[in-house]
């Protein structure tokens, strides 16, 4: 129990603590507008897609979130380009996207000279070694996220469940789709550092999972689903520091191990009503 | 003076590809106008709505609102065509009315006004009691309420109704036509319907829409008519229905 508590007045645990509090909450909110407007591949194609970014940044020597930044972006405009101007069938131009991304990233990292010694903790997450610039980035990018859907919160309500009414009432709906396309791109790239790029996708559906087991309300679901996500990123954080094994992986478990519990008491406790 | 008109669809055509959908249709709407829109299906009914509603650019033409009509935030209701939304949308029916209310023209003071207005809007429809439920889980004819209340939030000037009958039950049918009767003293309606038989009883005017309009400025019309109009549409009578569209008549104008 000792070593528990002096866990917490350890540097890098109070920056990963932060860096848990930060992506629960971009996460939670973010995937509960992915999962509603049932999205999720989309995102999928998107974070896929930034490993292209982080190829290039290693290759030429710049931030490779930056890098992943630019290509994430570039795909969550390449799919609605390409679906919407080209008519391509949309989940066609999702794979495109995913695998480019993929293939240009693969084809940079092998042209990249020497070793490159942290590619896997951009794959699949190593939340222990955030650094404190990349938490003021991640604050930053929280803030503008929450700042948005709270000034928007109902024209994206309404857009995403009916998108023809919505536009029918005079809601800009093609720009803020853009601009919650690319809020999104960015925060999933941000929450690289927690999960990695093939893990990311469970954090922003596990939670809402666990949350739309409690309501069927879009705004009860947002908050439910960031202290779904906490409870997950802080409980497999401390797992994986002591039972020494990758942190990424361990918080994915955790969630869904949180899942199938709320579900089993869920179904066991049915007919009484849970108040929320 | 005449009067000027609420909408005035001005020699629209619209098309998808080379075949037009509709071709040189002008059509005014005044103050309390009931008119109801029949046509065979693909014959550019629901085209014509959208076109008013703004969601899709005319060929040639123009829709002109009246002055007092402001551009954004247009006074008009709007219940579209029945059509399959995501039945496991997080959004509690409540929700659904209240998204009829912003960008409208008449916004309300307060959040509790606009909720309180919504319950009041599903108390008279008899679907209070489900306020709180997720939409997808009312029956397709309480949503069709649920999307009534949603289309009269903002007290519009002008509500259209894209083939409201679908899902409405027969118990229901009566008294929504009764309820549309009773919004038409302080609002113009525009009901596009395939069921002629139903809203002749109802309705001021009839608008016959395929691909061309032909406005006819009575509510009954006779089989001649229809096929003067290139109207193929079955004309069903309905037994307990008052009004027979099969009366012989002679003055239209």
């Amino acid at each position: 129990m000792h070593d528990f508590w002096a866990l917490f007045s350890f540097g890098f645990f109070q920056k990963a603590l932060l860096a848990a509090l930060f992506t629960s909450i971009s996460a939670g909110i973010a995937g509960t507008y992915i999962v509603a407007r049932r999205i999720v591949f989309i995102s999928g194609g998107i974070t896929h897609a930034s490993f292209g970014g982080i190829g290039l940044a290693f290759l030429l020597g710049f931030n490779p979130l930056v890098g992943a930044a630019l290509f994430a972006v570039m795909a969550a405009f390449g799919i609605q380009f390409f679906s919407e101007k080209i008519h391509l069938r949309e989940d066609s131009a999702i794979a495109i996207w995913w695998s480019l991304g993929m293939a240009l990233g693969i084809i940079f990292v092998f042209l990249t000279p020497g070793y490159t010694p942290n590619l896997m903790s951009y794959l699949f997450g190593n939340i222990l070694t955030v650094s404190i610039q990349e938490l003021w980035a991640m604050l930053l990018l929280l803030l503008l996220l929450t700042a948005f859907f709270a000034r928007y919160f109902r024209e994206i309500l309404y857009i995403s469940y009916d998108e023809e009414f919505a536009r029918a009432s005079g809601i800009p709906v093609s720009l803020l789709n853009y601009l919650i396309m690319v809020l999104i791109a960015l925060v999933m790239v941000m929450n690289i550092r927690a999960v990695g790029i093939i893990l990311i996708l469970s954090l922003m559906t596990i939670p809402q999972a666990t949350a739309n087991l409690f309501t069927k309300d879009f705004r009860k679901m947002m908050i439910l689903s960031v202290v779904f996500a906490f409870v997950g990123n802080i409980t497999g954080l401390v797992i994986s520091y002591f039972l020494n094994i990758p942190s990424g992986a361990t918080i994915i478990f955790t969630l869904v191990i949180l899942f199938a519990l709320l579900k089993v008491v869920k179904t066991v406790t049915r007919n009484i009503p849970v108040k929320l | 003076m005449m009067e000027k008109p609420l909408i005035h669809i001005n020699h629209v055509t619209f098309s998808w590809d080379v075949e037009p959908v509709l071709e040189d249709v002008d059509l005014k709407i005044y103050d309390r106008d009931f008119i109801g829109i029949i046509g065979p299906n693909g014959g550019g009914k629901t085209t014509l709505v959208k076109i008013i509603m703004g969601l899709i650019q005319p060929l040639k033409g123009k829709v002109y609102f009246r002055e007092d009509l402001p551009r954004l935030k247009r006074p008009i209701g709007y219940l579209p065509q029945v059509k399959t939304l995501d039945k496991q949308f997080p959004i509690t029916v409540i929700d659904v009315v209240r998204s009829g209310s912003l960008m409208r023209h008449n916004p309300f003071s307060s959040a509790s006004e606009e909720k309180e207005r919504a319950l009041e809007l599903l108390g008279e429809m008899g679907i209070g009691h489900l306020r709180k439920r997720a939409a997808g889980e009312l029956s397709g004819g309480q949503m069709q309420r649920v999307f009534l209340c949603r289309a009269l939030i903002s007290d519009p000037r002008v509500l259209i109704l894209d083939e409201p009958g679908t899902f409405v039950d027969n118990r229901f049918e009566g008294e929504f036509f009764e309820r549309l009767k009773t919004l038409n003293e302080k609002m113009a309606i525009l009901l596009v319907s395939h069921d002629v038989g139903t809203i002749t009883s109802f309705v001021k005017t009839i608008a016959c829409v395929n691909r061309k309009l032909h406005y006819h400025h009575s509510a009954v019309l006779t089989p001649e008519d229809l096929k003067a109009y290139n109207c193929p549409i079955q004309v069903i009578s309905h037994g307990d229905i008052p009004h027979t569209i099969l009366e012989k008549h002679n003055g239209h104008a």
